[in-house]
């Protein structure tokens, strides 16, 4: 139901949103950070329109050209671009961490939300798995889980979003514990409001800043995780250009091209530190406690 | 304080317990049998069987489990796939080789992230906190098997200062120089990652927090020396919590580990897990991952104990 918004509302919206935006601000990293990644998205996304070359196209006779005038990061094995394999390896890099961190936070929510609501054996039991989730040695689970069920994209996506979810929960949990004690919680109960209206219209959205630096953070991690797997051969399988997948090629001519791994490389380092530098600065701008 | 302890070893038993039996599930789950992998495919399908039955996979999985269970707790990991010889036998070989990775590469993030972290928590916003600020930040990004590949590309390829492969020069036996040559390019890449940085940002912040505490003013007041003041009043209390984070730390260098052995091509079980992943080797598989998650909840409960111990506010029931 659409309502006008009345002036008081609207001028807290308004300080609100200024506060942010002044405390996000401070942080010249991390706009550096967001336009480098505004840029990488538009340029996954333009990947055709940006490149004249094909990303799959094979050129026997260019094979490990250095970086020059028409392969300005040079050429691989196969003689293909390398500059066109990197633009069309971010659509891999990015979404695969976009949708891996989606499946994460919310499975993660759900868990801790659920746990910190109900409290009591839920909490327990929900918990205890929690505690066990976080105990594996993350990659090697990863490694193992897509060795076991075959390296496609969607089994990498979903297999990292699914280990990675605990300490959302915990962090959820923890916000919803203090939340559900506080008045407004009280006054939906009292107006007869049912159990998922309060958990998803009342205390989540006051649980969401910490929940969104999580998810920036985490998709750096993602990032990193799927490049990890790609260069231990069981990432995104080639042909399909994967930065990670890129430098599993590259190293084996690392002596005679360093091209080949240094710009996938970069591209990775690049793309995490700017998600890193940018959960950062929101991490400073959401939460006015932490300001030193 | 005894029935504490009493009560979080009894909570890890079915942490591990969940965690064994998720991965052996996992693993044996997987489409085709590992036995295919050993017996020659024109073989007929009797010798199949036999192998089968050999390696227990004929069974019900939970009975699978069960028998796997009732062997650990006799010490038994089983017999690897691979070469038939006991499994513990092969990661006993290969473990010191990571332990001393792992401890190195510890070494080196905490000697360095904790400093830095006191200099800059001391000198606030100056030069020297932003650009170690950025040297911690930087190391939180890197992807390690690139870092690894960059290190390659300076220090053997173009310097030829330092070796990219092994633990030894080939033909050569033990020699401690060689050795620590081998090593220092994967201590660097396991030392200098998220631990680090972790270390860094958590000593600058828990130092900035208690550095505004009233009895660092008191200490001032009373015209302590600065140095007194940082190093004995304000370090005490701000690194208290740190001890924990030394155990989350675990499971971050094992992961690191698995990646630095595979670049650098170093015998340990980082490198061991990931051959008998691709090759299947199931009792590997379990016999590593149990052995990590055991050392990673045991990695937090001392954690946990070690807080309780230095800091008296804390008290176990």
């Amino acid at each position: 139901m659409a309502r006008t918004m009345t002036l008081a509302e609207a001028e807290r919206d308004l300080s609100w949103r200024a506060i942010f935006w002044s405390r996000f601000r401070r942080h010249r990293l991390a706009i550096a950070g967001l336009v480098v990644l505004v840029l990488l998205y538009a340029a996954a996304i333009f990947a055709p329109h940006l490149t004249a070359h094909s990303p799959y196209a094979i050129d026997l006779g260019n094979r490990l050209e250095p970086p020059c005038a028409t392969h300005p990061m040079g050429t691989d094995f196969f003689g293909r671009d390398i500059l066109t394999r990197v633009l069309f390896g971010a659509r891999i890099s990015l979404s695969v961490g976009f949708v891996a961190v989606g499946i994460m936070i919310t499975a993660g929510t759900l868990i801790g939300a659920i746990a910190g609501f109900y409290g009591g054996w839920i909490d327990n039991v929900l918990m205890r798995f929690t505690d066990i989730v976080i105990s594996f040695p993350a990659l090697f689970l990863i490694l193992t889980v897509v060795a076991v069920i075959g390296p496609s994209i969607f089994n990498i996506i979903a297999t990292i979003g699914l280990i990675s979810w605990p300490p959302v929960a915990r962090l959820v949990r923890a916000a919803f514990l203090s939340l559900k004690e506080q008045d407004f919680t009280e006054a939906a109960r009292a107006l007869g409001a049912p159990d998922p209206k309060i958990i998803f219209r009342h205390i989540l959205p006051n649980a969401m800043a910490p929940i969104i630096v999580a998810a920036t953070l985490s998709v750096a991690g993602a990032i990193l995780t799927e490049s990890a797997l790609s260069y231990l051969g069981l990432g995104v399988q080639p042909p399909t250009p994967s930065w990670g997948n890129m430098l599993f090629e590259g190293r084996d001519y690392i002596r005679r091209a360093w091209w080949y791994t240094v710009y996938p490389g970069l591209l990775i380092f690049v793309t995490v530190m700017s998600f890193n530098l940018v959960g950062d600065a929101l991490r400073d701008a959401l939460d006015p406690r932490l300001d030193h | 304080m005894r029935r504490y302890v009493l009560r979080r070893v009894l909570q890890a038993v079915p942490i591990l317990l969940g965690i064994t039996m998720i991965s052996f599930f996992i693993i044996h789950l997987a489409p085709g049998s590992p036995a295919a992998l050993l017996v020659d495919p024109t073989a007929d399908p009797a010798s199949f069987e036999a192998m089968e039955r050999a390696l227990g996979l004929d069974r019900p999985l939970h009975v699978q489990y069960y028998r796997w269970v009732v062997r650990l707790l006799r010490g038994d990991f089983g017999r690897s796939f691979d070469d038939g010889r006991p499994v513990l036998e092969r990661v006993v070989e290969r473990i010191d080789i990571t332990f001393l990775l792992m401890a190195a590469a510890f070494l080196v993030s905490f000697c360095i992230g904790i400093p830095l972290g006191i200099v800059c928590a001391v000198r606030q916003y100056s030069k020297a906190d932003h650009v170690a600020s950025a040297f911690a930040f930087v190391g939180l990004s890197l992807p390690n098997f690139w870092f690894a590949l960059i290190l390659m590309l300076l220090f053997t390829i173009a310097l030829g200062w330092l070796p990219a492969q092994g633990i030894q020069t080939h033909g050569l036996g033990f020699d401690l120089w060689d050795r620590t040559r081998h090593l220092i390019m994967p201590v660097i890449v396991l030392g200098y990652g998220g631990a680090l940085a972790g270390y860094f940002r958590y000593t600058r912040s828990s130092m900035l927090e208690v550095i505004r505490q009233d009895y660092i003013r008191t200490a001032r007041s009373k015209g302590l020396a600065e140095r007194v003041v940082i190093y004995r009043h304000a370090l005490k209390n701000a690194l208290l919590p740190l001890i924990t984070l030394v155990g989350l730390a675990l499971p971050g260098f094992f992961g690191g580990a698995l990646v630095t052995e595979q670049v650098f091509a170093i015998p340990g079980i980082g490198r061991m897990a990931w051959t008998a992943i691709m090759r299947r080797d199931y009792p590997t598989v379990m016999a590593i991952n149990t052995i990590a998650a055991t050392l990673v909840v045991a990695g937090n409960f001392l954690a946990d104990l070690a807080y309780g111990l230095v800091d008296p506010r804390i008290k176990y029931d």
